[in-house]
């Protein structure tokens, strides 16, 4: 097929969308700079202004990393965290979506309503809770909180939503149950929400620099990476004379890193839809 | 449905293997006291390898004895997990807190009291650390807690621009300004003072210098609305907008450590806990620097509180934790602590030996503000009065507009702060407050 | 069945705390957990308490800002993003870097952005012709540039699901509708917009809810200042719990703003389900 010549004003819309893409690359990606150079510079280069955009390369050393890689068992609850909380928000917003049951309204409004609570508030008879069940210093007192949320159950009851009937009758008919039916014909059509809340639920968000302080054993060796991203960061206003930023921004890095190359490698699950032709006829 | 039994009893064995408990094990047979302090007062891998040190120091001394040493965690968490313990029932036996919190600590029963180890063991003298703090670890006449560390402000100056300017560092708020307007003359200096204006913090010792307060002895009353409080922040203000010795753009986000860095100023207020790790952070002014106290007002005051050594109530083997704290407080530990993390000792005696005069200069000469100090008062509200109604509604305002009426906002503010403290004390009517802290 | 897990995990870590936050916000409790009764004082003082009335303004309007801006900004990338061309992969990944990097070393690296004097922001303020702004020291300014932080984050990850959802929209829908002569807005209101309605929908709710508990920046960058003009309501329950160590007094707060969320989202379902 011969590739027409481009008219003018096509040429002007693709150029004006490449600059939009390309400002955006530069506003969304600008912390992977941040970090590398961060990560790569002494103490005294962080103090240094103004900015020195490019350090001259003798002055990069990659103490920070190494310090990190000699502590042993990191990372483990976050993965763990993730897996779990796929699997539960997926078996829960698929149920609400698609099996008939009594009170799924109520369901529904009630987690909600559950979201709406500050974790703040909610912290200390959290702790005393997840405590009083035995479950102080061990992994799983860790991972529990985290291991469901109302926000993603929420989301993919929506995704699942979108799923049509027929496709799960068709399964149905078929003689699947429903185990069957969620994992082979559901979770792959709304993958993308799946992806999309496997990352949110990785995340580190305050709540999850807190709680492992809270519930373990602070010398246990659980989850060096958050420990050392939480002893880094809460730098008040100005003081930043006590924070080891090389650190902190090699504990940033090598969290971050590992979600993107995910998002990369899999990023066709973000883009599948439903799979054509499953649906007609 | 057979899926879903699977998956259940996968979930199930996760359970269990999960639930398995982390931390140490092994008992060996010593005797174990655990010990809490936090990560930071100067650099985090210092205290930590330093506590590390001592515990293993004391092993040595006291074998059979095994300390559990919690040293990683940062300022910022330290207090709530500190609590989770206690809330929990298994507090360690000895821990370092900060002087605020001893009053809180206090008041829940949670504190040994440690008046007996005090007067029998001969190995620990009153005497030998700083008389504002052993105030600080009394409630009444019971003593709770006794000194490890204490920071302190002062002035930072650059050794070098002021040899060039023939001057010498200011010892009152006039000479500041007299030193201030020759180095300007002299050296062409735009601004050569700065200081954190809009911090609580860094007022106190101003308002205190001045005669100034900010609660009453039995902290029922708010006493900041005074004209020596309201001279005291004038002072500070027209520093930058009337005498122009002090960059008026540190009020809205210029940081000291940028103006210091760049070699704009030539004298700075900061804390004494930077001391240490000054070259690291500043090698471009290795060797052309020193400290000084804080420019006197009317009174010579300056800010001096920090942590302390406690024993909690629970503990299990409280002379053991004892000996622990005569341990890591001994001129000994106190100069290893110095070496290692940079910040100064609270033991005296350490100014006197002569490693620590030779390898700490600058500490050295930070004796007198030690003797000099004093702590803000230790009521559980006061944060919430001075940082969260003082600073936010006068200090944040007034530092950035010259023509705001500070005696008005001081007193809009006086009143809120007022109002704070009556509805604490409706509260708990039989609040006991910690030592007044009035030099 | 299938909802076990998921909700039993639920109702163990939010539902039972959330409970007995509720019962604590009837009390004086130390942080030490020494519980005094105190029936409605709490309430009542929160009703007078002037940061704390000055926290729930400061959210609401953190609020009304933060939610259209952050459906209109995700919609525009998710469209932007929705296209296919070697490295779009690449690029959406770069798009993505707000969502996989932490929040709080996000907030931090922003920390430098608006920094007065050296950050990129007014760097370019300058360059433009404008003065510089004291960002995160500025009474007015302060909110703005948290609003801008979150957006950026907030943004990211929305534009995702939104991205997702429209590989959903029926590509015969399209066709016929640009066979009937509709343009590209055309296309994009009639057909784009409804499919994706349910999605939509989730994502103004959920990140209303979100925005009503703002913290993070806020407690990294300015605890409430200046002048409390960036407190809000979440940074108050922590701070009167924490600092304060009034368990009881935050946790009335902490029910307060619960109360605001569920009115607000009720007016939002009423409103959009007149658009059916």
């Amino acid at each position: 097929m011969k590739r027409r010549r481009k008219l003018p004003g096509e040429v002007a819309t693709i150029a004006a969308y490449g600059m939009v893409l390309a400002m955006g690359v530069v506003v969304f990606g600008f912390p992977l700079y941040w970090m590398v150079r961060g990560s790569l510079i002494d103490q005294a280069m962080w103090m240094r202004v103004p900015l020195v955009w490019a350090p001259p390369l003798r002055s990069l050393s990659l103490r920070a990393f190494a310090s990190i890689f000699a502590s042993p068992q990191f990372r483990m609850s976050r993965v763990l965290i993730m897996g779990l909380n796929v699997v539960f928000d997926c078996m829960a917003g698929f149920a609400l979506s698609k099996m008939r049951m009594p009170g799924k309204r109520l369901v529904l409004a009630a987690l909600l309503i559950t979201m709406m609570v500050p974790f703040e508030g909610m912290m200390v008879p959290l702790y005393l809770t997840v405590t009083r069940i035995g479950l102080a210093d061990t992994m799983l007192g860790i991972i529990l909180p985290g291991a469901a949320s109302a926000f993603s159950i929420i989301l993919m009851w929506r995704f699942f939503n979108s799923v049509p009937d027929e496709m799960i009758e068709a399964a149905a008919v078929d003689g699947a149950s429903w185990g069957q039916i969620l994992f082979s014909v559901a979770m792959p059509a709304a993958a993308p929400a799946i992806a999309t809340i496997a990352v949110f639920s990785f995340l580190a968000g305050w709540e999850s620099f807190v709680w492992p302080m809270l519930i373990t054993d602070p010398q246990s060796t659980f989850d060096v990476l958050q420990k050392v991203i939480a002893n880094a960061t809460y730098v008040s206003m100005g003081g930043t004379t006590e924070t080891e930023w090389a650190y902190l921004m090699a504990a940033a890095l090598i969290s971050t890193l590992p979600v993107l190359a995910l998002f990369l490698l899999f990023q066709r699950f973000f883009i599948a839809g439903l799979t054509a032709g499953s649906v007609k006829g | 449905m057979k899926h879903a039994a699977v998956i259940f009893v996968a979930v199930a064995a996760l359970f269990f293997l999960l639930a398995r408990r982390g931390g140490d094990g092994g008992r060996d047979g010593r005797t174990a006291i655990e010990f809490w302090a936090y990560a930071g007062g100067g650099s985090s891998d210092a205290t930590i390898r330093c506590w590390e040190n001592m515990a293993r120091g004391f092993e040595r001394a006291h074998p059979g004895v095994r300390i559990k040493a919690v040293t990683n965690i940062s300022h910022g968490q330290y207090l709530s997990v500190l609590t989770t313990r206690f809330v929990g029932g298994n507090p360690p036996d000895v821990f370092i807190m900060d002087d605020n919190a001893t009053v809180d600590l206090n008041r829940e029963g949670l504190l040994l009291p440690l008046n007996t180890f005090v007067a029998s063991d001969p190995d620990y003298q009153l005497q030998d650390f700083p008389p504002s703090m052993l105030r600080d670890g009394c409630v009444g006449s019971v003593r709770y807690s006794i000194p490890f560390y204490g920071g302190y402000g002062c002035l930072f100056y650059r050794s070098d621009l002021f040899q060039k300017a023939g001057v010498e560092p200011p010892r009152t708020w006039q000479e500041l300004l007299a030193v201030c307007r020759q180095l300007q003359t002299r050296l062409g200096m735009k601004y050569p003072f700065a200081m954190e204006p809009t911090a609580g913090f860094w007022m106190m010792p101003w308002i205190w210098q001045n005669g100034g307060d900010i609660l009453s002895p039995d902290y029922r009353r708010v006493v900041v609305d005074s004209p020596q409080v309201v001279e005291a922040v004038e002072f500070v203000r027209d520093l930058m907008y009337k005498h122009h010795v002090m960059d008026p753009s540190l009020a809205s986000g210029t940081t000291l450590d940028s103006l210091w860095s760049s070699g704009k100023i030539a004298m700075m207020i900061n804390g004494g806990w930077i001391i240490g790790l000054h070259d690291r952070n500043f090698p471009q002014w290795k060797g052309k620097w020193e400290v000084a106290p804080l420019p006197a007002g009317v009174k010579n005051v300056s800010f001096f509180g920090g942590q302390h050594l406690m024993i909690a109530k629970a503990s299990k083997h409280p002379e053991l934790a004892w000996k622990f704290m005569v341990y890591v407080t001994s001129p000994k530990s106190q100069l290893e602590w110095t070496d290692l993390t940079g910040s100064p000792p609270s033991n005296l005696r350490v100014f006197g030996m002569p490693e620590f005069q030779r390898r700490q200069r600058h500490l050295g000469r930070m004796r007198e503000a030690m003797l000099h100090g004093r702590n803000n008062p230790l009521a559980p509200f006061f944060t919430k009065i001075w940082y969260g109604r003082f600073q936010s509604r006068v200090l944040e305002v007034v530092m950035k507009n010259p023509k705001a009426d500070v005696a008005t906002a001081v007193r809009d503010a006086a009143r809120e702060m007022q109002a704070v403290v009556d509805d604490y004390w409706s509260v708990h009517p039989h609040f006991v407050q910690g030592a007044p802290g009035a030099t | 069945m299938f909802l076990l897990p998921g909700l039993s995990i639920i109702f163990l870590c939010v539902a039972i705390p959330s409970a007995l936050a509720f019962g604590l916000s009837f009390t004086h409790c130390s942080r030490f957990l020494s519980i005094q009764w105190a029936g409605l004082y709490n309430y009542r003082r929160l009703l007078d308490d002037p940061v704390v009335l000055k926290a729930f303004g400061n959210t609401v309007r953190y609020v009304i800002v933060f939610v259209p801006a952050n459906l209109v900004i995700s919609m525009a990338i998710a469209l932007l993003l929705n296209r296919e061309f070697r490295g779009m992969k690449v690029v959406r990944s770069v798009y993505f870097v707000p969502v996989a990097v932490s929040g709080v070393v996000a907030i931090s690296i922003f920390r430098f952005m608006f920094d007065r004097n050296y950050g990129p922001i007014n760097a370019l303020l300058g360059t433009l012709g404008f003065e510089k702004v004291p960002w995160l020291w500025s009474e007015q300014w302060a909110m703005w540039a948290i609003i801008m932080l979150s957006l950026w984050k907030s943004a990211a990850f929305f534009s995702l699901i939104l991205l997702a959802a429209l590989q959903d929209v029926p590509k015969d829908l399209q066709q016929a509708a640009t066979v009937d002569g509709a343009g590209t807005v055309g296309r994009f209101v009639h057909v784009t917009l409804p499919s994706i309605r349910g999605v939509t929908m989730a994502v103004l709710v959920l990140s209303s809810i979100g925005a009503f508990r703002i913290f993070e920046p806020m407690f990294v960058l300015t605890k409430g200042g200046p002048n409390d003009s960036t407190q809000t309501v979440a940074l108050q329950a922590y701070d009167t719990a924490f600092t304060g160590g009034e368990l009881g007094y935050a946790c009335a707060v902490s029910f307060a703003l619960l109360g605001v969320i569920l009115v607000a989202t009720a007016a939002l379902n009423k409103l959009t389900a007149r658009h059916v």
